[in-house]
């Protein structure tokens, strides 16, 4: 594994943004990012794309400083879009141009010599899953090949630091998996710094080491995805398989017939979303009892794990808790 | 998957210079270009005129030692809007007047086929330049480089800088050299070597707010169609409007009209110009080849071309610096 040159990727202290001088972008936000993935979440409207052009330099905003890979924003901002990649959110190609062209030429722009660019370019192209269609016009492709042409572009010139803007929007299940998987591989293997602004929680749990939640203008927490998850309370998490009596006044009747058997037996349990129970209070050792508690319902358990936070429940809980905070 | 595929590698390698990565904006977008058809047409025609003009520098340089030239060739200067003076001289002793002479051809070369073809030019290559990265959101994709806005301005106008060179300034340098190469008399590099440098000044007169305006033509919207109907719609509007206050004017004269030799346009001047960006560009032009006739009157004609140089630059700016901001 190849080490990041830098311990703090990006370093934001009391930045602001002010949009016409009444709208608020960005409100004195202070943030340090280390190696490795970093998913930056947000409900539309947080600031999440304002803070990402500012860290490349393509927003002034009014106080504070910020440094990406240790240069200074604004003055080393040439410097660090020549050791950032970043995809961006929207659709966006330079028209005329053949997919293996636009990528030669973003390898160009960012300094190499035209034949060593189209070389790297074709090297990047494979990376992304672009075959033979590299050759036809940009301007032709679907939307997912578009997804992959810009990330594509987005790594072509090899930088210490990727940006990446919804990275999975248009790609197929099956391709945003493997995607998720590329994205994960240049972290680990390749020693990739990586900021994912996304909507897509399963991605951020997916590939995450670390979550960002903003909200209005504010960052509202930082954490690694393994604190995220790890509960307040110890527990079980079970999924039971259901049958077909489910009724509107009682959707999970299996998961019910648990949660009784498991307070008969003195074991507190409560049903959460989609079915799931958690039973409280009990480790991995003790997992018996659910098992016996289940055979004595009869019931048949489908899936039995650690309980874990979910990251849905912390980002709603975060982004409610920021619009009180603001109200 | 590919025959060898060998998954993400790592680069490494020396790169260019950071202040001239704009230059690849540039020749991309002259690639880009030639692919239109259209385009390569109109470069073929552009250089017609050279040709046509190349004849009278050869028929030119030959009066002096041939008489029976003398006479065609004087009533060709005429033409070109040259005092009488000079017409006169061409047909007594053409070799006195040669660099007035060959100026007055170079203007015309620049003024008239040059002038018409490049206004049709810019509107084959121009609209799209800004156009469709505005439309298309490309400019996400050079600003995530690192370019500044000024290069990326400064990458699309180099484009058009150099197909307005392949047409005026390439064609009249080799004109120049033809009647180099071509006259019977040493004494021509001594008393023309001034006008290689007017040809470049002239082209710069030229390419540098033609450029801009074009430009802004193409940020001005997303759509290429109404980029290039703006475009043309300036020269069109401008010089309508010049011709009806101009022919009002004159209609208003009392007395006798002066009928001047040659274009009337080069010989005869009138304030109503300044509405009109062709006219404009001419007058510049006859003051760099020395054919102006009075140079202290060309300030307005200079001052009009600076501020729309100026505001189109301004507009393309804030146009690209306003998509990035949004």
């Amino acid at each position: 594994m190849v080490e990041p040159p830098e311990s703090k990727i990006i370093e934001l202290d009391q930045v602001t943004k002010v949009y016409g001088g009444w709208r608020t972008a960005l409100d004195a936000v202070s943030l340090t990012v280390g190696p490795g993935i970093t998913g930056l979440l947000g409900p539309n409207g947080s600031g999440k794309s304002t803070m990402i052009k500012s860290l490349l330099g393509l927003l002034k905003f009014q106080s504070g400083t910020s440094r990406v890979l240790g240069l200074q924003i604004p003055d080393q901002n040439r410097q660090i879009r020549d050791v950032v990649g970043y995809l961006p959110e929207d659709d966006c190609f330079i028209a005329g141009l053949s997919g293996i062209e636009s990528i030669r030429f973003m390898a160009e722009l960012s300094g190499m010599q035209p034949a060593e660019a189209l070389r790297r370019g074709h090297e990047a192209l494979d990376f992304a899953d672009i075959h033979q269609e590299r050759y036809r016009n940009v301007e032709t492709y679907s939307t997912g090949m578009r997804q992959k042409l810009k990330f594509a572009q987005a790594i072509v010139h090899d930088p210490q630091l990727l940006i990446l803007d919804e990275p999975t929007t248009g790609l197929d299940p099956e391709q945003r998996t493997l995607m998720l998987r590329k994205i994960k591989n240049l972290s680990q293997k390749h020693g990739k710094s990586i900021l994912i602004s996304t909507h897509i929680l399963h991605d951020v749990r997916t590939v995450c080491d670390q979550v960002v939640i903003m909200a209005h203008g504010k960052i509202r927490l930082v954490d690694s995805l393994e604190n995220l998850s790890r509960p307040a309370q110890a527990g079980m998490l079970v999924g039971v398989n259901e049958g077909t009596d489910k009724t509107v006044d009682d959707p999970y009747p299996e998961a019910r017939q648990l949660v009784e058997q498991l307070a008969a037996q003195g074991t507190r349990a409560e049903i959460k979303d989609r079915g799931y129970v958690w039973v409280f209070d009990v480790t991995a050792e003790r997992s018996q009892l659910i098992w016996d508690a289940a055979e004595a319902a009869g019931i048949h358990i489908g899936f039995l794990s650690s309980a874990k936070n979910s990251l849905e429940e912390i980002f709603f809980h975060t982004v409610k808790e920021a619009q009180h905070a603001t109200a | 998957m590919p025959l060898h595929d060998v998954g993400y590698r790592s680069w490494e390698g020396a790169k260019t210079w950071l202040g001239s990565r704009w230059l690849v904006v540039t020749t991309t977008g002259i690639k880009l270009a030639f692919r239109s058809s259209w385009l390569s047409r109109a470069l073929v025609l552009s250089w017609l005129p050279a040709l046509i003009l190349g004849v009278l520098f050869f028929f030119y340089e030959q009066s002096i030692t041939v008489p029976d030239y003398r006479r065609p060739i004087s009533g060709l200067v005429a033409a070109s809007g040259s005092s009488s003076e000079i017409v006169r001289a061409a047909l007594q002793n053409p070799g006195e007047v040669r660099h007035e002479v060959w100026s007055s051809l170079l203007l015309v070369f620049f003024r008239y086929p040059q002038g018409i073809l490049m206004i049709i030019l810019m509107g084959i290559i121009a609209p799209r330049l800004i156009a469709h990265d505005l439309r298309n959101r490309g400019y996400l994709l050079y600003f995530s480089r690192p370019i500044r806005v000024s290069g990326y301005v400064a990458g699309k106008a180099l484009i058009l800088w150099t197909f307005l060179a392949m047409i005026t300034t390439v064609p009249a340098l080799v004109l120049y050299v033809i009647g180099l190469s071509l006259s019977p008399d040493l004494n021509v590099i001594w008393s023309t070597w001034d006008l290689p440098l007017r040809i470049l000044l002239a082209s710069l007169v030229l390419m540098i707010p033609l450029s801009s305006v074009a430009l802004a033509c193409s940020a001005m919207t997303i759509e290429t169609r109404y980029a290039a109907f703006s475009w043309f719609a300036i020269w069109v509007v401008g010089w309508t409007a010049y011709s009806v206050l101009r022919i009002g004017e004159l209609a208003g004269r009392s007395g006798p009209r002066r009928r001047g030799r040659g274009m009337p346009e080069i010989v005869e001047q009138s304030s109503w110009e300044l509405l009109s960006p062709f006219h404009v560009l001419g007058r510049a032009q006859q003051y760099v080849f020395g054919l102006y006739p009075d140079d202290k009157a060309i300030w307005p004609y200079g001052l009009v071309l600076v501020l729309v140089t100026v505001f189109s630059l301004w507009f393309v700016s804030s146009r690209v610096q306003a998509r990035l901001r949004a």
